[in-house]
């Protein structure tokens, strides 16, 4: 049976490091996710009238 | 202390241009959006015909655009980095989406979802993982197209390809391949869905079952109606949450039941589910919880002055967003990277899946697809 050489070892490496690099980037993603909502959520508790027109007047030009 | 920093990558500096680029994109595509529009209420002969015919709304000016952009003009590379993440904007707006929703929804159309996802998720990762096995094809990179054809995409693919042990190649290919697929869907499914005359219910039904990648999905669906949207958010969320399940099937498929697990390297599969688990779905379900629970405090995206309402009127620049940086990163070089058995067998499970979603979502009818938030 051949022996896995270095190289191999190494690939295998690398594509591990990738999938755990992209994977705590993901939950990372997911967790601003959720911090950005809950900002967005406060703000449109205490200013309703002002986050909507903000988002749906002030930002447009036309 | 640990976990905050986590949160921040040491060199988020980076990502500042081309993030800013994406805003930027975003801003002038929702308001070229608005000024079609504006235009066509006022009988601007072209401007309804971009409008109705052309269907030239924020989503096609930004995916359409962007891709122009990014493969016609040279684009500073310093822009790379941040494109890559204003796509994932689309989380936030997902999450805030909760609000179009109310438990009965849920529960009727997430059943059915369900069903349609345990069927063609489970379905094709099982049957493309099981036919890689028969065909010769190697391990990593049947397992890898079983779950990237299978649930969403290149997430799918980059959390089984350590458990499969796909070589780095492998990984190109199918990536390539999922982007490719994916991009076509994305383009011509809209066009296809209102030729037939397909609801915007059945066509978000449609879309959650055969486009790959969740923001590519979203872009599809928003494209063809606020209906299909939320039909097609809720099916996919319904989706991604197997996500876990299937690296677990591929680890069990390729590892456990051949007995090749090496002594020592033992994987915890409780570690496995949790790493994997999309946690901004959480979000979104609390959402629906409070939406459905009617409080006077928050009230509706229908009732003005609430909470809900303000709400409402900001996903749409989290869409505007994340579809800015779909388009921006669509480069048509990393689509030529498709290729090999790779391509074949994505080609394969895409086609049929198109298909089989397309007679089942027309078998189901519209009612039972329909999201009514009330």
């Amino acid at each position: 049976m051949a022996k896995p050489d270095a190289s191999d070892e190494q690939k295998k490496f690398d594509v591990q490091h990738v999938a755990e690099e992209v994977f705590s980037s993901e939950q990372r993603e997911d967790i601003w996710a959720l911090i950005v909502v809950l900002g967005i959520f406060l703000l449109s508790v205490a200013f309703p009238a002002q986050v909507h027109y903000f988002f749906s007047s002030m930002l447009y030009l036309f | 202390m640990k976990r905050l920093k986590h949160l921040l990558v040491p060199d988020w500096g980076r990502y500042v241009p081309g993030f800013l680029f994406c805003l930027g994109f975003a801003y002038f595509g929702m308001n070229l959006d608005r000024l079609i529009r504006n235009l066509h209420n006022a009988d601007v002969a072209w401007a309804t015909f971009l409008w109705e015919s052309a269907q030239l709304n924020y989503v096609a000016i930004l995916l359409f655009g962007g891709i122009l952009i990014r493969n016609t003009l040279p684009l500073p590379k310093v822009l790379y980095p941040g494109i890559g993440v204003a796509r994932p904007i689309i989380k936030p707006g997902i999450i805030i989406l909760g609000v179009h929703y109310v438990w009965a929804d849920v529960i009727r159309v997430g059943s059915v979802g369900l069903a349609l996802t345990v069927v063609f998720i489970f379905g094709t990762a099982m049957i493309v993982m099981w036919w890689c096995k028969r065909w010769g094809v190697s391990d990593g990179l049947g397992g890898i197209m079983g779950a990237g054809t299978g649930v969403c995409g290149v997430s799918a693919i980059i959390a089984t390809s350590p458990v499969v042990r796909a070589s780095p190649i492998e990984l190109a290919y199918a990536i390539g391949t999922v982007l490719l697929f994916g991009t076509l869907m994305l383009f011509t499914m809209p066009y296809i869905g209102s030729g037939i005359d397909l609801s915007e219910s059945q066509f978000g039904a449609w879309a959650a079952v055969a486009i790959l990648n969740t923001a590519q999905l979203v872009a599809a669906a928003e494209w063809y109606g606020t209906e299909a949207r939320d039909t097609a958010v809720l099916i996919n969320v319904a989706r991604i949450m197997f996500l876990p399940l299937v690296v677990l099937f591929a680890l069990w498929f390729y590892i456990l039941r051949t007995g090749k697990q090496e002594p020592g390297q033992e994987i915890s599969k409780w570690q496995l589910v949790k790493d994997k688990f999309p946690v901004f779905i959480l979000g979104y379900f609390l959402l629906v919880l409070l939406n459905s629970m009617n409080l006077e405090s928050l009230g509706r995206p229908t009732v003005t002055g609430s909470p809900f309402w303000a709400m409402n009127a900001v996903y749409t620049w989290c869409f505007a967003i994340g579809f800015a940086g779909i388009g921006l990163s669509i480069s048509l070089s990393d689509m030529k990277k498709a290729g090999g058995r790779a391509f074949s067998i994505g080609m394969v499970a895409a086609l049929v899946k198109m298909v089989l979603g397309l007679g089942v979502v027309l078998l189901i009818g519209s009612q039972l697809l329909r999201v009514t938030g009330a």
